[in-house]
């Protein structure tokens, strides 16, 4: 089952082939499951949108129109099923700005570089977070976001960009003092 | 170009998704600004550390549970059973001297009930048997003739 496709697979478990769609599920749990984890900052939410997404994957996954883009479909199912029972951060606060979470890194506390990338980018309102994740962390292409989010590329590349940037500037200390101690 | 048109090109450059030309333009920019130089080694400092970022520990009961799931089972079925399963893995968080009236409440219920249960002299009013009053009064007027 490890050698096959995705569209093989997915194909089998169609069929009702157990094993299939344990392949598949094995393949995707972490990925998936880190991703909601990261987007939803909650282990219960992350494990419900995992579960449901398999459950509708389950129950043979109607909506997957090409089987090449399996992937696509599980993270937006994933996403989806998160995003339900999170307010969204498009619905809340100013639109304008990318952060969630307003408040300023302590840089000094927090010395270890990962904590503080990881604490920067859980500021990050989910939409801005969400590509960021999908992209750099599960190296995406901006079509396979694009099937995720549903935005159009153009939305996406903006996106990815101001998050880019407001990372740079909340980041500026830390990556300047690693250059410092290289 | 400006800054910010260069810092667009930046970001798409990181993705790989700057066309050859703009590319060019980028690099002649970055020849001669500090500020868009530092951009690009925030962006794959960045960049570096997300994809570098642990992958979280998927919970055991998140594989029991969608492993248990078959092809082709309906909804409604591994909803419940899900519900089922929550139900059974529920820790409930009680304070200790809520946990011990309760407790003292039950053991004081249990004794009480054992204690009239068990009364010696007590034989409850069902358990005697019928009495047959004219055998043991036979002078006694029979209403039945």
């Amino acid at each position: 089952m490890q050698q096959n496709s995705d569209q093989e697979l997915l194909a089998l478990m169609r069929g009702g082939n157990q094993k299939a769609f344990a392949e598949i599920y094995r393949r995707y749990r972490q990925g998936l499951y880190t991703f909601c984890l990261r987007l939803l900052h909650s282990p219960q939410e992350a494990e419900d949108a995992v579960h449901e997404t398999f459950v509708k994957l389950a129950s043979g996954g109607a909506s997957i129109a090409e089987p090449a883009a399996l992937k696509s479909w599980l993270y937006r199912v994933a996403r989806n099923e998160g995003l339900m029972g999170l307010r969204h951060g498009r619905e809340r606060g100013d639109a304008d700005t990318v952060w969630e979470d307003e408040t300023p890194l302590s840089l000094a506390e927090k010395s270890d570089t990962q904590t503080l990338v990881r604490a920067a980018l859980d500021r990050l309102r989910s939409e801005y977070r969400e590509v960021l994740l999908l992209r750099e962390f599960e190296g995406m292409s901006y079509d396979q976001i694009t099937e995720v989010t549903g935005d159009s590329p153009a939305s996406v590349k903006s996106r990815l960009f101001r998050a880019r940037k407001a990372l740079a500037g909340v980041l500026e200390g830390v990556w300047n003092e690693e250059r410092e101690i290289r | 170009m400006s800054c910010n048109d260069v810092k667009t090109a930046i970001s798409a450059y990181a993705d790989g998704a700057l066309p050859p030309d703009g590319e060019e333009s980028m690099f002649v920019h970055l020849g001669t600004c500090a500020d868009c130089r530092r951009f690009l080694g925030h962006v794959l400092d960045t960049r570096a550390a997300i994809a570098a970022m642990p992958r979280a520990d998927v919970p055991e009961s998140l594989d029991r549970t969608v492993l248990a799931l078959k092809p082709g089972i309906a909804r409604e079925k591994t909803q419940r059973s899900r519900w089922l399963a929550d139900l059974w893995m529920r820790r409930l968080s009680i304070p200790l001297p809520s946990a011990a009236i309760v407790a003292l409440a039950l053991l004081s219920i249990t004794i009480f009930s054992l204690s009239l249960l068990l009364k010696p002299n007590e034989v409850p009013l069902m358990s005697l048997p019928p009495v047959d009053v004219c055998a043991e009064h036979p002078g006694a007027p029979d209403h039945n003739e």
